[in-house]
Formats: structure tokens, sequence, C-alpha cells
């Protein structure tokens, strides 16, 4: 999804009034993706471009993580969101909205 | 003051008018923001009236970040109508990366540990450190309304780590504990404000829209300003008000304003996020604002370069300068001379002298013994890492003479070699005549030796728009912009830190005055500044 498109998903959905959260969508991508536009959408492209962080266009499906180095699994992946990495601040989520955005992270 | 410059609206008559006013687009939803508008859209006006009373928000507030979001839910507290905007799809700004961290004297935190302080003492420090070039007034009504904020944050719910406050070294420090950390540094504030704001908005007191951007300024005839005109999706979309408060950061990511502004600081990466683009800067200065400090930036050393200078970069990694965590290390600049004592205890000393320094690079060099002597070199990279690094050769230098490793630093290997010569002979000496370091137990001699390519870095810009004791904009005679107020780093740090770098002297002020602008906004919309007594 191009930033453009995540301008228009926020605009639509008002991702940072919050009130309709995560938990309220059926298909956990499409959750996910209000997970990414709050948390994550400030510093994370989701095509290649650098932001303050690299652009996480298949982040899924890469070798490797550029931070960490290990294989992008959910699990690697959550614990890189959990601890930070360098710069990357600790980004406390709980588990239901850690796999709603891993869900969303799948697809790009 | 002109009469046409007094907001004339009796408070209970706007109130009135504002709720009313407001009540058909709460209703349809704009709690949030809305995906498509018509080209000139005015919000929730019918039409183009320049009276305030018309208006249908007590404030705009752009921005909705470290300074704007406490601007926005203060507001709400005190009764206010707010627009607060946003050209990001999420709020936060800065939040999402700051450390955070709070300066302040007499808060719960400090009397309950027994340190003594007060915001006189702490008033002294920040003038002294920034060398007297800050603003006076601005500094008083930071450092005398701190200490409330950091008490009315911790009520909020926001946690700070069980040694705040403390004495931090990362800049010229305090005489007393007086930073105060929050466990997560600005997430943990960001998910506070957060949850505080969806309160105020599910109230009806605040109606947020992302990914609108602020364009200009909307001035009535007399002068004042009543409102903003954005862009959102490629229409323009209109915003007015009692009076606009801009909080949309500095301009760290704005190449052509630092190509404008700050053209002998080019090498210097941003260290920021990329929104950072000085935009309320330039509508303050195209409403008449007068901007101060523009002129300076002041980087700080320690990470590591790779050579793509990008300008939101935050370089490859940052490197542990300080003698606690790395002892040995010896910087040369790229004429392969050292340039200052390196385990000093001032970092403005360093900040200085990086400045000075071709193309504010340097580079960390030392040997074999001092690299086993420190496990982490780089945060956050182990061993492996750094070998993985060393092997690829482009940030980690390594080679098995001083020689061959100027040539791979492309530094000039005759002035190189000297310069260690010196360094080993003042290590011998146990005394650096050069530049009086006293750390002396690591000469450069054995090898492998290693040099890392560092370069300045900045997190936010010194300069911005000049306000006055209300945070009211001033234009260039030292007037007011009638409705125009300010709070964040388009301040610019440099009016609250003047002319260096003092610690929690940018995010605090935020708060503080995120906060106090709303009040002082407010006064300003209900008509209380309008009194005769006020000049």
């Amino acid at each position: 999804m191009k930033p453009s498109a995540i301008a228009l998903l926020c605009a639509l959905i008002g991702a940072s009034a919050g009130a309709a959260r995560a938990e309220s969508a059926t298909d956990p991508a499409e959750a996910g993706q209000r997970v990414f536009v709050e948390q994550c959408s400030l510093c994370h492209a989701t095509n290649d471009s650098v932001l303050f962080g690299p652009g996480l266009q298949g982040v899924m499906k890469q070798k490797e993580l550029v931070t960490t180095g290990k294989p992008p699994t959910p699990a690697n992946v959550k614990s890189l969101i959990l601890q930070g990495q360098g710069r990357m601040p600790r980004i406390p989520l709980d588990d239901a909205r850690l796999d709603l955005l891993i869900a969303y992270l799948k697809t790009l | 003051m002109s009469n046409d410059q007094k907001p004339t609206i009796p408070r209970r008559n706007f109130i009135q008018t504002a709720a009313l006013g407001l009540g058909a687009t709460v209703a349809a939803g704009a709690t949030v923001a809305q995906a498509a508008t018509p080209a000139a859209a005015k919000e929730g006006t019918a039409g183009a009236s320049e009276d305030a009373s018309a208006a249908p928000y007590d404030l705009i507030i752009v921005g909705a970040g470290t300074a704007g979001l406490p601007a926005a839910i203060q507001a709400a507290d005190l009764g206010a109508k707010v627009a607060l905007l946003d050209k990001n799809p999420a709020i936060g700004g800065m939040l999402h990366v700051t450390g955070s961290h709070l300066s302040a004297a007499n808060t719960r935190m400090q009397i309950q540990k027994g340190f003594i302080d007060a915001p006189a003492t702490h008033y002294r420090d920040i003038r002294k450190i920034g060398r007297y070039q800050n603003d006076s007034e601005l500094v008083k009504l930071d450092v005398e309304n701190a200490a409330a904020v950091v008490d009315w944050l911790q009520d909020l719910g926001v946690e700070f780590t069980p040694e705040s406050p403390v004495i931090y070294y990362g800049h010229e420090v305090y005489g007393v504990p007086r930073t105060h950390m929050p466990l997560n540094g600005g997430r943990t504030v960001l998910e506070v404000f957060r949850k505080e704001l969806e309160e105020r908005i599910a109230r009806g007191n605040v109606t947020l829209f992302t990914g609108v951007k602020a364009q200009s300024l909307i001035k009535a005839p007399g002068g004042r300003v009543v409102g903003v005109s954005c862009e959102q999706g490629g229409a323009t979309r209109e915003f007015r008000g009692g009076a606009v408060i801009l909080t949309t950061g500095g301009y760290g990511a704005n190449n052509d304003m630092r190509n404008q502004y700050n053209p002998g600081h080019k090498s210097a990466i941003y260290g920021g996020l990329p929104h950072a683009t000085g935009d309320g800067i330039r509508m303050a200065q195209e409403a008449g604002a007068k901007l101060v400090h523009m002129d300076n930036i002041i980087p700080v050393p320690g990470i590591l370069y790779d050579g793509k200078n990008r300008p939101t970069s935050m370089g490859s990694g940052r490197i542990n300068l300080s003698w606690e965590k790395f002892r040995g290390s010896v910087w040369v600049n790229k004429n392969g001379e050292r340039f200052v004592n390196e385990d000093g205890f001032g970092q403005d000393d360093k900040e200085r002298a990086l400045m000075r320094q071709p193309d504010m690079t340097f580079f960390v060099l030392f040997d074999e013994k001092a690299r086993l002597a420190n496990p982490c070199i780089v945060n956050g990279w182990s061993m492996d890492k750094f070998e993985a690094e060393a092997a690829r050769g482009v940030i980690v230098k390594k080679a098995n003479s001083i020689e061959a490793l100027a040539r791979s630093m492309g530094v000039d290997a005759a002035k190189l070699k000297d310069t260690i010569a010196r360094y080993n002979a003042s290590v011998s000496a146990g005394h650096d005549a050069e530049f009086g370091r006293d750390k002396l137990q690591f000469p450069v001699a054995q090898g492998p030796f290693y040099g890392l390519q560092t370069i300045g870095f900045f997190l936010l810009t010194m300069g911005g728009v000049k306000v006055n004791y209300r945070l009211e904009a001033e234009d260039e005679n030292g007037q007011r912009i009638a409705g125009l107020f300010a709070a964040g780093e388009v301040l610019g740090n440099g009016q609250l830190a003047g002319d260096g770098l003092v610690g929690g002297m940018s995010v605090t002020p935020s708060y503080v005055f995120g906060r106090l602008s709303a009040r002082y906004a407010l006064d300003y919309v209900r008509g209380v500044l309008n009194r005769s007594s006020y000049t």
C-alpha cells in the first residue's frame, strides 16, 4: 500500500481517534493496517522508501530483518517491536494487536 | 492595539455560537477526518464571515504532536471547542521517537527523593548553558511551570524510570538531579495523551483532522489571524476559529530551509522524523512573524556514517562516546588531527569542536586492545556485528597499520601517523599537553587498528517564530500578531536553550507551552486580553 493510500485510509477511519480500534474490524490484515497507521506510519513507509526507519515492503518475505539480521518470523518481528532496536523505540502492544499488525505486515 | 485587532465576542455568546456551529459537524461524525471535501470548503461555516463569532471553533491547533496534544487537552478542559489538525496520518509527531527527557525543579519526584532544587536555580543553569542567548522571559515561564507539568503527566499515568530524576550526562550537566525520564520515552507520554485526547474527542470538545496539511494562515481585514487554509487530498479546506496555535515543529527535514538558513551546516545529518518541514515557521513568517535563531544549528557527535547522507537518516547506529561506556578511543578529523579532549566532561566543548571540523566528520580510532576492553562500542551492536561491519569495511575501517588505516579512511597517512605518535607520547608521559586529556590508559599501539567514521547530527532546529511571554507571535517591530500563538519546536529551540543544547529544554517547554498556549489563546478569544490594562 502506498503512503497516499495510508493517508486515505487514515482519513476514512480517523486512525488517531482510536475509538474504532483494530478490534472492531473483522479482517485481521485490515485491522492490523489501523494499528500500523497509528503506531508505525510516521517512521516506516509501506514501500521501499526510507522515512525514519526502513521501508517495510516485503518485510515478512525478506531473508532477514535489516536491523537484527534475524529471519522475519512472526516471533522475531514481535520481539523487535516489543524490544526496539537502535533508534527504534519499544512499542508495547498487546498480543492481540501484535497479531493483527503481523497479519498486515504479511500483506506488504 | 487597534480596534479591529480586538476580539469583541462576549464569552457567553461566543461559546453558544460555537456550540451551535459545531453541532452539525459533530453530529455528522466529524470527530474524525473527512475523506473527501469540496474544494475551498469552510469547515462548519456557512459563509465567509471574518467575525470570530461565526467561527465554529474556539481554537485551531495545527500539529498534533509534542506541544499540540497537551494544548488540545488543556483547551478542552477549559471548555473550548478545538479543531486539532495534523498532516500525518496519525497523531504524535516526534513523541514517536523522542526520549522525552524532562527537566524541572521542585517536582513531586524530586521532593520525595529529598533533592533540593528551585526554579530559580534551574533558570540560572539554563541561561548559563545557553550563553545567555535564550529569551529570559520564556525561560522563566518554562521553569516556573515545568514542575506542575511533570506532576500533571505523572497524575495522568505517565510512568517514569524508578531512578528519576537523574543527572543526565548526554548534555552539559545540571548540578542537581533534575532530569525526569518517562519509562519508554515519548511513547509512554504519547499513549497517555492518546487516551486523554480520545476522552475529549468523545466529549465533543476536540475534533481531530489527520491527513490535513496547513498551507497558510487566514487573516481578517484588521489583521487578526482567524483560521488556517489547508490542503487535503488535493482540495483546499479552510478551518476558522477565534485563534490559531501553531505547534507544527521544526524544519530539520526541509533541505531548502537548511540551505537557506544554515549553509554552514550542510554536512550534519538530521535525526528526527521527515514531517519536520518547517510549515508553521513559513506560514507565520508569511503572516508577518519575526523569526529568530535561524542561523544556528547545534549538531552532536556520535552517529556512524555510511556516506549516504539522507536528510532524515540516523546514520548507521550511534557510537558510545562517553568515557564511562567506551574507553581508549582517539578522535581525528579528516585532516588526521585530534581536535578535542575526547574524555572531557563537558558535552558543550565537544559540540563546539565538532562544528569546526571539515564536513563535521571525525573518525573514532582505537586499537585491538581497546576493542577487546569495550564489549559494546556501538549501541545495539554485538561483537559479531562489529566484526561483520569491520569485514564489510564501509563504516568500520580495519587495518594492520596506521598507514593502511589512514588510506582506507582517506586521511593523510603521514599526518595521522604523527598524530598517533604524539598521542602515544602523551600516554607515556601521563599528560596530554595538547587537549588536557587525563584518561590515558590506552595507547594506540596494538594492531589491528580501527577507524569508525562519524558525522554530526541534530534532532531539532534552533530557529523559529518569535513569541512574547503570552506565546503570541511577534512581528519585526515587537508587536503581537493578534490571534496567532505558537508552542513547541516551531519556536526554535534557541529561544529556550539559547546557544547551546540544554538537557530537557526541548520537550519540557513543548509540554509546558502547549498547555499555556491553550490558556493564553482562550484568554484572547474570550476577551480577557481586551482589557485596557493589557498592553
